[in-house]
Formats: structure tokens, C-alpha cells, sequence
């Protein structure tokens, strides 16, 4: 099947990054076998007009081996966009927040819909896309890509090309990454930025390709002829010079290195497109546009590469400063160059003119033999990360391979499949179990299963993913899958049924949490897990969600059980964010975030009073408390008057039922996830925190350390509130603290992944199925 | 306890940098125990519908016709019978009345519809002026939200300031420094102690120290004075700024208090000290403050209480011109009879001034001039100036 790759201007001489690489893709795909064509328009660059078609329409071959199918550009409100463009650019860079659209809905039509337009593109694609396996679409900002990745939908890779700039936050661009389905990036500061943006939920489909460079390793054969002498010592800058590559700041910087050492011998030499006002900068040089060749010689004479630009998805010129074995000090706020200078070690960051300034004296210092250590480490790492053929791999390995994109087979008749059903007591919208459970029929279905959820209480918005439940559908089930916690009416069935069965253990709160609440439902309680014993013997296989909770069924006397943990899927999160809520929780202030039901083993309260202590350090911090209470319960009314008689009515907020997109919103702008729970079965919003990169501050009980895992970092009863809530204070404020949290946590969250539990899932299965087998035989 | 699983934190590292934060909470929550919650600002209800009402149409056109030609009809007309004419001109005379009277009310209700209609539009301003102010307010309340949540962050992240800090310092050093001084320059502690054995008696005739009438010392210094006054078993407490001598005091189990002297005093019930005294303070003050502390000591001594003031004798030469300036903190010399003046001016009564500390005469002062220069020079070095609060009135 064809290859096709879709971007606004194509041709073998246009310099833009995408453009390049988009070039680089098609010659390198087709001379690996792939049958590549490129559709794009009749314009011949972005610095031509957008309305005129330069080039002919149709299909052409380039002499590289791949097709180009050029589509004619229509006209457009040049006016409207040129006004829309204006405000967008206007825009002070600090006031954008992800997930709040940073203009009206009308100028974000204009935006995406006056850019250049090519409606016989996008018809041909609603035609034809099915000629072709799949499509890899770039760069993100323009119109037609936007829209062709929407009439793509599960065929279209975006490959976005994205940097923090305003057009970045529009709506239309975070449902395009939504859309498609698969994300490739460039760098991983590029993907880090994407899941900043746009959240979680594109993660499962992102991957990280990276960019080649082509490099020359031709020996040095100009002598330093061209360029001073040998022993000169400079700083090179290759690029455009423009304020968006943030090169006055380089200017403005070496001004003043220069003024604190005017004797210094070290200069700033800048190549590249661009006029830089110099204003007689001592030690500065501007050559202007250089050929390749010059370009080369530039790199192996050079001290260090800077690299000040905040607008970059990859930097190449970055990874050939690094072939050529030199350092790069880049912009520490600008994700795609910092993470792989930090990564790498080969190099330097800096932020302000004064960070910069400062950054050239360590330079200037710099012995001979650090800055080639540097350089080599950078070789090292550009060596592996921009190598046009692991590269290509990542291509090849990323994109459906030909024999998948066949059209689909027939659906198999799964009618007469033996059927696994799973009981429960009740299905909840946003229930941490529910979604658990609607996960395991997902998977028995894939495994060709016939799988339907029954439950005694049926919450109207989940109301189409289950059936009420009867003694017949047990009856009617070849398998049946019980999820327990406190008994109900469902379970002398499940105990009675003597198909082949599995019992998932979702634990029982200790009674005593209960007690000074609700003593009636404290009793139910110790009534369950009297009755455990009991079920021990009807289920000769059982699962706990977690080790913590498969200890206890063992306890109970339950055969060999094991464990089951919760999935966590961040696709979960591929939809929009509640906007409004964005916009209002990203008002500076700190937001603490604790997600559960309210129940007296969770401890809002304590976690209300710790935080009363936090206050001190972050008076205007807000503890959002993310759980449905329920109306007139003893305990929300206890937590309630703890926080009224500690005045804390405009710091503390009670969300009541929400929606995922709520979920969603408090999630990504909160800043620390804290939970005082003494008692947790399993703990899904830990993980759910982790997915969001939050650092997690938890109370060590019960399953708490099992779920955390590598990334635990706990308090106990012994220490006090306000050293838990100074604790808490370093989570939210320290930069380094932070980081590696979350990075410990990014590794946790892994093996919560579907795929890592899909095959725990398919054991039970087995186990099942070997007894109705049997029975069936 | 906190722990991690976390191999790159550092927990004890960790767990100091926790316990620096919690003393800051422990004594930020000391400082702002009581700190209110800023008051919630009052929601404005949402404004009422106002009804503007219209001005109706008069038809005062329609209505003039009307009146002008029923005027037409009231002419008796010729063909009625001239004994009926009568009678009908008296029907005449009661329309054009009729008339009349409904053309002043046309007229007036055309007034009447004008002023609504002049209401009206003076409603719809103010209706709509009312809609701004509400704007307005509601524009304020959220701007005043904003500040004070940003004033909260400020006051939060506010750090005793450096230069406070340096004061603290450089004021204990300045402290330490001011006891070495006095220890160099003052005389001894048991000479002074023996010098202000003076004063006894005049505490003695006011019964000051006795229970009740309590004696305070200002700029107790090393407490020669308090420690003389409590071997003669007088009830005394001192007060002090500089935090060394304090400590030496307290090193005497002497009762003294570090306190800006008259702030001390402001602090103090009217009528409560037998006696008030101060040994070389009152040249340490501007002007406007020394007044202000010898209003203090009146308010608070009983009637017939007793203050004593002693201060560098400026009549001497060498004093005024020269040792006067040995101390750095010396402000300006206090004249004797200037420091009299006051006093009297804030109703003290029986003043006294002792000279006191003459020098030893290097010379023979038997002529006439050398006795005058023997005073210039070598006079007294010290006043003291005692005074009373009237026991009446």
C-alpha cells in the first residue's frame, strides 16, 4: 500500500524544517522499498502568496523514486486572517494556558480556515484515502493539515513540528491531535510539550521518530584559511537572525559579557539568514548567509555552538554542532534543546540575558579538555539520536506494516463463543472499579469471548455498558467473573453457581473507620469480611488488585490468589478538558489535588487540617477535594465544619459529582497530588496522578506502597502535620525535588499500562476456560 | 518518618530542608494565629427590571378640534323660540363652562404627559447609570479579590528584610560597645554607686520606695543606683534599651526591663512612682522628647513623689567644651536652670539644683582670678536637679 505524505509546500530546495523533513522522509522511505507519494499544493513555499499557484497541478515523479501530487490553493479572506494572525502573534506568550483556546471561536475558524486553502487536496483525500495504508501529515499549524488529519482520522500519523508558540493552543489543533492516530516527534521535548498542551491522553499513540542529520565527516582540508587564524577562539550562532530565534537576547548578552571582559579574546560569530543589528558590538561578526561547505568549516573551528532560539521542535543545527564534537549551550526554556543538552551532558543552559551573560564567562573559562568532553559526550548522544537510518526504523516500526493495512476480514461470528460474564454490585459513571470492569469485557471480547456486565444498581450515564442483574444470567454464563467487596444479594448466587468462576477481590474498609460515622454500615462491613471465609472455598480462583489485597484473600483462605492489578489507560483522557475550568484553576494560584469518594478512611479531614498548615508557606494555595459526596453522610458534614472552623471557605474546594472532563481539567492544572488515605485497596488516582505528572505525596497504609512502587515518597503516623505539610510545600515549589518525582513516577505508571495487565487478565482466562472445557466436553 | 523508594532523593537531606519549612509554618501560625480571613465581599443582588413608564399620546390636536367646534354649536341658534332662548342660553352659558373647564384639563393633562415624558427620560439615565456602577463595583470587588489574594502571596513570601536584619546586629554590637564605654569612661561601678549615695536622702523625705510608691530608674545603665537603692531595701526597677547593661542588671538579680524609656512610661498608670530618676539620660535626648519625658515623670509620680535628674555640668569649661564630648551617644549639654524651666513649666514645685564631682585643682586658687578660673575649669563636673509633684492640686 501507498505511503502518502501530506504537507502544504514540497520541493527539493525549500528550507523550512518541516519541509526538510518531509524531503528527507520521501527520499529515504522510497530508496528502503516504499512506494511514497507526496500531496501538497501548487504553492511553491511559504514565502510565496498562498493564493497562486506557482506550479503545475497533477502527479509528477521526482529522479529520488517517489510521486508528488500537486493540488491547486483556492482563495481567501487574506484581511480576516491577516487581522486574526496579527492577534495571535500579539499575544504576550505568558498569558497562554494549555487548554484554554486563546482567542474566540470566530477568529480560530478564520485562523485555521483563511490559511492557505486547498479544497481539491482535502477532496481528493475524502476519495482516495483508502488507495493509501496511511499518511504522515506536517506540520501541524495550517489549515489543511489540520482538516485532512480529521478526514483521515485511523489512517493519519501527524508528525506536528510543534513549538510553544499561540497558534499552538488553539482548539482546533488540540482536536487534531485527538483525531489522529498516531503523533511522531521529532525530539522528546517536542513530545513533552505536546503532552503539556494537550495532555495524557495522546500518549499511547505518540512516538518518538527524531530527526536525522546528514553528516559530512570530510576531513578538515581548508587550513583555517577561511576564517581568521587557527587560535582564535569564537562562539558560532548558525541561523536566522530574527527576535523569534531570540537572537537580539544573544546580542544583548555578549554586550555585556563583553563590558565585564573587554579584553577577552573570545567572539560571537553569527551566520545565517537575517539582519542582526550590531550597534558596534565589540567581538561580534555577522557572514551572513554561508554556503554548506563554509557552514562545516564554522562548526569544526567553533568553541561552542549557541543555540538561543525558544522556538524549536528539533534543532539541527544542534546535532551538527554535536557531530562535530562540539558543545551547545542552549535556551534552558525551550524543551527540544534543553532535554537533550541536560540528557546528553554536552552543554549548557541558560535563561535571562544576565543567565546568558554569565554563561559566556564559564565559557570563556572553560579548559580545552572540558569543552572537548562535552563535545564528545554530544557526539555520543547525536550519534544514536540523529542517525537517518535508526531514524527510518522508527518509521518503519511505527507505521502499519503493509500486510495490516489489507482491508479488514470478515468479523468473525463470535455468537456461538463461550460467554464470560463479570458480576457486580453496582456500575458508577467515573468509578475507578466500573471503568475496570468495562476494561475486562473490552479485553475478553478482543480474546473472542462473548463478555456482558451485570449489576444490581445501574447509574443512568453507564447505563448502555451493562444489564440488570439475574440469577438466570449467571446461569446462562459459561464463566462468570465476581468482583467483591462487601457482600449483597448478588453474591449467595455467584456462591451457588457452579460454572467456573473467579472471584476479584476490591477489599473492604476496616470497620472501625466506619464506626463513629455510620455504626450501621461499620457492621455490614465486619459482616464482610466475617463472610470471606466462606466464599473461599466456592472460588478456586481469585485475584486481589493488588498484593495487599491477595494477602488478605489468603488470610480468608483463599487458594493461591493472585494479582489483578487496576489498568490504567491514559488514553482514557484523549477528549477535551473542561475549558472553563482550565481557565479558572490556571489563575496562579497553587492547586493541591486530592482525588476519592469521601469516606472516613480517606481522611479529607486530616488532609483538610495538614493543609490549613500549608497555607502558611502558600497562602493563596486552593486543596481541591475531587469526589462525589454524598449529601447528609456524617463524615462529609465532619469534614465540611473542620474546614469552615478553620476559616478555610475560599482555600478549600469541594467539587461534587463530576464529569471526566472536569477530572481532566483538575488533574492538569493541579501541582501536587496529596492524599492522607489510611486505607486503599489499590489506589487508582495515584496512578491516574502519575500519568498527569504530579508529583505524589501519600500516607503510607495499607496497598500505598505497593501501587507507588520506584516512586514512593511517604509519611507515616510519627511525623506531624506541619512537617507533612513542609514536605508538601518543597513538592510544589522545588524545581529538582519535582523532577525526579516525576520521573520516577513515569516509570511507575508503566506497568499499569493495558498491555502489562492484558496478559494477567488472559491467565485467568486460561485458568477458566480449562474448567468449562471440561464441562462442555 | 519519611521515606522514598526514590533512589535520587536524599531523605535526611530532605528531612532537613522539611524541618527548616515547618519552623517556618509553626512561626508564621504564631504570628498570624489570629489573622482573620479577609471579610467575604457581599454579592450584589442582580439589578430589579426597572419599569420605565411611557408618556401617553395627549391628542391634544384632536382634542382642540373638538373643543373648538363644540364652541361653534353653543350660539343659540335663531330658530328657537325666543321664550325658550332663555332657557337655552343658560344651557349655553353651562357648556361654554363645561367647555372651559375641559380645555384647562386638555391643557394641563398635555402638561402632565410631558413631565412623565421628562421622567421617563431622566429614569432611563439613571437606570442606566445604576447598570454602570453595578459594573463598576462588581469590576472592584473582583479587582480587590485579585489584590488581596496577591497582598496574601506578598506577605507570604515576605522574608525579614536584610537590612533589619544587619540593624539587629550592628544594634547588639553598638549595645556591647556602650557597656565597654561606660566601664572606660564612666568611673567604676562602686565609685558611681558611692557618688549617687547623694541622692538617698531626698527619696527618704518623699517616701519614695516605700511599698506603693515604687522608684523607677530611667537608662538604669549597670545599675549602680538600683542596687544601691535595694541594699537600702527601697522598692526600684530600671529601664534600659541597650540589651547589654540589661544583662549585666539581671546578672545583679536586679529588676530591670529593656524598653524604650518613654514608651515604658506611656505604658505606666498615672500616680504610681514615689520617685523618678535619671543619671545622665537626659542629655542623650532631642528636645521635643526630653519635655515629653519630664510630662511622663509628673503623670506618674504621686503627689509629693520626688524625680532626679543628673546630667554633665556644662557651667564647667572643660565639661561643656571638652569632655562632654566623649560620649558619641551625647546629644547636646542640658543647661541647668533651662532643665529647671521645664520641670516648673510641667508643674513641678521645690526644685533644687546640686552641683556636683568638682574636679581637683591643679593650682593654688588663693588670688581672686585664679578662683574664677578654678570654676570655669575645675567646677563642678556634674548638676542634679531634684523636683517635686505637688502633693495638692
Amino acid at each position: 500500500m501507498k505511503l502518502g505524505i501530506v504537507i502544504p509546500w514540497f520541493g527539493r530546495e525549500l528550507k523550512g524544517g518541516a519541509e526538510q523533513q518531509a524531503w528527507q522522509v520521501a527520499t529515504r522511505l522510497a530508496a528502503r522499498g516504499h512506494q511514497v507519494e507526496v500531496l501538497t499544493t501548487c504553492c511553491r513555499s511559504h514565502q510565496d502568496d498562498w493564493e497562486t499557484n506557482h506550479l503545475p497541478r497533477g502527479l509528477s515523479t521526482e529522479r529520488e523514486g517517489f510521486a508528488v501530487r500537486r493540488f491547486p490553493v483556492a482563495a481567501r479572506d487574506r484581511a480576516s486572517f491577516d487581522r486574526v494572525c496579527g492577534n495571535l502573534l500579539s499575544l504576550d506568550p505568558a498569558t497562554l494556558q494549555p487548554g484554554v483556546p486563546p482567542i474566540s471561536a470566530e477568529d480560530s475558524d478564520i485562523f485555521v480556515n483563511e490559511l492557505i486553502k486547498a479544497p481539491a487536496l482535502l477532496e481528493y483525500l475524502k476519495e482516495s484515502k483508502h488507495d493509501y495504508g496511511s499518511f504522515i501529515l506536517l506540520p501541524y499549524l495550517y489549515g489543511p493539515i489540520l482538516k485532512a488529519v480529521e478526514i483521515l482520522g485511523a489512517q493519519a500519523a501527524l508528525q506536528p513540528c510543534l513549538h510553544d508558540e499561540s497558534y499552538a493552543y488553539l482548539p482546533e489543533v488540540a482536536l487534531a491531535f485527538r483525531q489522529a492516530s498516531q503523533l511522531f516527534f521529532n525530539s522528546e521535548g517536542e513530545l513533552e510539550l505536546a503532552l503539556r498542551l494537550y495532555g495524557p491522553g495522546i500518549w499511547s499513540k505518540s512516538i518518538l521518530v527524531g530527526e536525522g542529520v546528514e553528516f559530512d565527516p570530510a576531513p578538515d582540508v581548508s587550513n583555517g584559511s577561511h576564517f581568521q587564524d587557527k587560535n582564535d577562539r569564537f562562539l558560532l550562532y548558525l541561523g536566522r537572525k530574527d527576535e523569534g530565534k531570540n537572537t537580539p537576547l544573544l546580542l544583548r548578552a555578549f554586550r555585556r559579557f563583553r563590558a565585564v571582559r573587554p579584553n577577552c579574546d573570545l567572539r560571537l560569530v553569527l551566520a545565517g539568514n537575517g539582519t542582526a543589528i550590531l550597534n558596534g558590538s565589540e567581538g561580534v561578526k555577522d557572514l551572513g548567509l554561508v554556503s554548506e561547505e563554509k557552514k562545516r568549516e564554522l562548526l569544526r573551528g567553533c568553541t561552542a555552538l549557541v543555540q538561543p532560539s525558544q522556538k524549536e521542535s528539533f534543532s539541527r543545527v544542534m546535532m551538527e554542532a554535536w557531530l562535530h564534537g562540539k558543545p551547545v549551550a542552549a535556551h534552558a526554556c525551550c524543551l527540544a534543546t534543553a532535554i537533550p543538552v541536560k540528557k546528553a551532558r554536552a552543554g549548557w543552559l541558560a535563561d535571562s540575558e544576565e543567565e546568558w551573560a554569565k554563561l559566556f564567562v564559564e565559557l570563556d573559562r572553560a579548559s580545552e579538555k572540558d569543552l572537548r568532553q562535552l563535545g564528545e559526550n554530544g557526539r555520543n548522544y547525536a550519534a544514536s539520536a540523529a542517525d537517518w537510518d535508526l531514524v527510518m526504523q522508527r518509521y518503519e516500526t511505527a507505521l502499519p506494516s503493509p500486510s495490516t493495512n489489507e482491508p479488514q476480514s470478515q468479523p468473525v461470528d463470535i455468537s456461538a463463543a463461550p460467554a464470560i460474564n463479570q458480576f457486580l454490585p453496582d456500575l458508577a459513571y467515573g468509578d475507578a472499579i466500573s471503568n475496570h470492569a468495562i476494561w475486562i469485557r473490552e479485553q475478553l471480547r478482543t480474546f473472542g469471548f462473548r463478555s456482558e456486565i451485570y449489576v444490581r444498581f445501574i447509574d443512568p450515564r453507564v447505563a448502555r455498558e451493562c444489564h440488570p442483574f439475574t440469577p438466570e444470567a449467571v446461569e446462562a454464563s459459561d464463566a462468570a467473573i465476581y468482583h467483591h467487596s462487601i457482600g449483597t444479594d448478588i453474591t449467595p448466587c455467584l456462591r451457588a453457581f457452579g460454572g467456573p468462576k473467579c472471584l476479584i477481590y476490591h477489599n473492604i474498609t476496616p470497620a472501625e473507620f466506619l464506626e463513629p460515622y455510620r455504626p450501621e454500615f461499620a457492621q455490614i462491613l465486619t459482616q464482610g469480611r466475617k463472610d470471606m471465609p466462606l466464599l473461599a472455598p466456592q472460588f478456586p480462583t481469585s485475584r486481589g488488585d493488588s498484593g495487599y489485597n491477595a494477602k488478605e484473600l489468603a488470610e480468608a483462605g483463599f487458594l493461591n490468589p493472585g494479582v489483578l492489578p487496576v489498568a490504567v489507560d491514559p488514553a482514557r483522557w484523549d477528549a477535551p478538558p473542561d475549558y472553563e475550568l482550565m481557565r479558572t484553576l490556571q489563575d496562579g494560584r497553587t492547586n493541591i489535588l486530592y482525588v476519592s469518594r469521601f469516606a472516613p478512611n480517606k481522611r479529607q479531614d486530616q488532609l483538610v487540617v495538614a493543609f490549613s498548615h500549608y497555607l502558611q508557606l502558600d497562602p493563596t494555595a486552593r486543596l481541591i477535594l475531587a469526589g462525589k459526596p454524598e449529601v447528609n453522610d456524617p463524615y462529609v458534614v465532619h469534614v465540611r465544619e473542620t474546614v469552615s472552623s478553620l476559616g478555610l471557605e475560599q482555600s478549600v474546594v469541594f467539587t461534587g459529582s463530576i464529569t471526566d472532563a472536569q477530572l481532566q481539567a483538575y488533574y492538569r492544572t493541579a501541582h501536587l497530588f496529596w492524599s492522607m488515605s489510611a486505607h486503599e485497596g489499590f489506589g487508582v488516582p495515584l496512578i491516574e496522578a502519575m500519568w498527569f505528572d504530579l508529583p505524589i505525596l501519600a500516607f503510607k497504609s495499607s496497598a500505598v506502597p505497593e501501587t507507588l512502587g520506584e516512586a514512593a515518597l511517604m509519611f507515616d503516623q510519627e511525623t506531624k502535620l506541619v512537617e507533612v505539610a513542609a514536605l508538601a510545600r518543597l513538592l510544589v515549589a522545588d524545581r529538582s525535588l519535582r523532577d525526579n518525582m516525576i520521573s520516577a513516577q513515569r516509570k511507575r505508571r508503566l506497568e499499569f499500562l493495558p498491555g502489562k495487565v492484558a496478559p494477567l487478565l488472559k491467565n485467568i482466562v486460561r485458568e477458566l476456560s480449562a474448567t468449562f472445557c471440561l464441562r462442555r466436553a | 518518618m519519611i521515606e522514598t523508594t526514590n533512589p535520587e532523593i536524599d531523605v535526611t537531606e530532605l528531612m532537613k530542608r522539611v524541618r527548616a519549612e515547618a519552623s517556618k509554618i509553626v512561626d508564621r501560625s504564631r504570628g498570624t494565629a489570629a489573622g482573620p480571613a479577609l471579610p467575604a465581599i457581599p454579592a450584589l443582588p442582580p439589578a430589579p427590571a426597572i419599569w420605565i413608564p411611557r408618556a401617553g399620546n395627549p391628542k391634544k390636536e384632536r382634542l382642540d378640534e373638538l373643543l373648538r367646534s363644540a364652541r361653534e354649536k353653543i350660539e343659540v341658534s335663531s330658530i328657537i323660540p325666543k321664550f325658550l332662548r332663555g332657557l337655552f342660553r343658560k344651557q349655553g352659558g353651562y357648556n361654554r363652562s363645561v367647555l372651559d373647564s375641559l380645555s384647562v384639563l386638555a391643557k394641563s393633562n398635555f402638561e402632565l404627559n410631558k413631565k412623565v415624558q421628562e421622567i421617563s427620560t431622566c429614569l432611563e439615565q439613571l437606570n442606566g447609570w445604576l447598570l454602570a456602577l453595578a459594573q463598576h463595583r462588581e469590576a472592584e470587588a473582583n479587582w480587590m479579590t485579585a489584590a488581596s489574594s496577591r497582598i496574601a502571596g506578598m506577605a507570604a513570601n515576605e522574608v525579614e528584610p536584610a537590612h533589619e536584619v544587619g540593624d539587629k546586629e550592628s544594634r547588639r554590637a553598638l549595645d556591647s560597645f556602650y557597656l565597654l564605654f561606660e566601664n572606660r569612661f564612666r568611673g567604676s561601678f562602686t565609685e558611681i554607686k558611692k557618688r549617687l549615695g547623694f541622692y538617698l536622702p531626698f527619696l527618704t523625705s518623699a517616701n519614695a520606695g516605700t511599698p506603693g510608691r515604687p522608684v523607677l530608674d530611667l537608662g538604669c545603665g549597670r545599675g549602680e543606683w538600683l542596687e544601691l537603692l535595694k541594699e537600702n531595701k527601697l522598692e526600684a526597677h530600671g529601664v534600659d534599651m541597650n540589651s547589654a547593661m540589661i544583662a549585666q542588671c539581671q546578672e545583679h538579680a536586679l529588676e530591670v526591663i529593656q524598653a524604650d524609656a518613654i514608651e515604658y512610661m506611656r505604658s505606666l498608670p498615672a500616680n504610681s512612682h514615689g520617685g523618678v530618676t535619671g543619671f545622665h539620660i537626659i542629655e542623650h535626648l532631642p528636645f521635643e522628647t526630653l519635655m515629653e519625658l519630664f510630662g511622663e515623670t509628673h503623670r506618674i509620680l504621686v503627689p509629693g513623689g520626688v524625680a532626679i535628674f543628673e546630667s554633665p555640668n556644662c557651667k564647667n569649661l572643660v565639661v561643656g567644651a571638652t569632655n562632654f564630648n566623649i560620649d558619641p551617644t551625647h546629644r547636646r549639654p542640658v543647661f541647668p536652670e533651662t532643665a529647671e524651666l521645664m520641670l516648673q513649666s510641667h508643674g513641678f514645685e521645690g526644685l533644687q539644683i546640686e552641683y556636683l564631682a568638682p574636679d581637683e585643682v591643679p593650682f593654688d586658687d588663693s588670688t581672686r582670678e585664679l578662683a574664677i578660673l578654678k570654676k570655669k575649669l575645675y567646677g563642678p563636673q556634674d548638676f542634679g536637679i531634684i523636683a517635686y509633684k505637688p502633693k495638692r492640686g
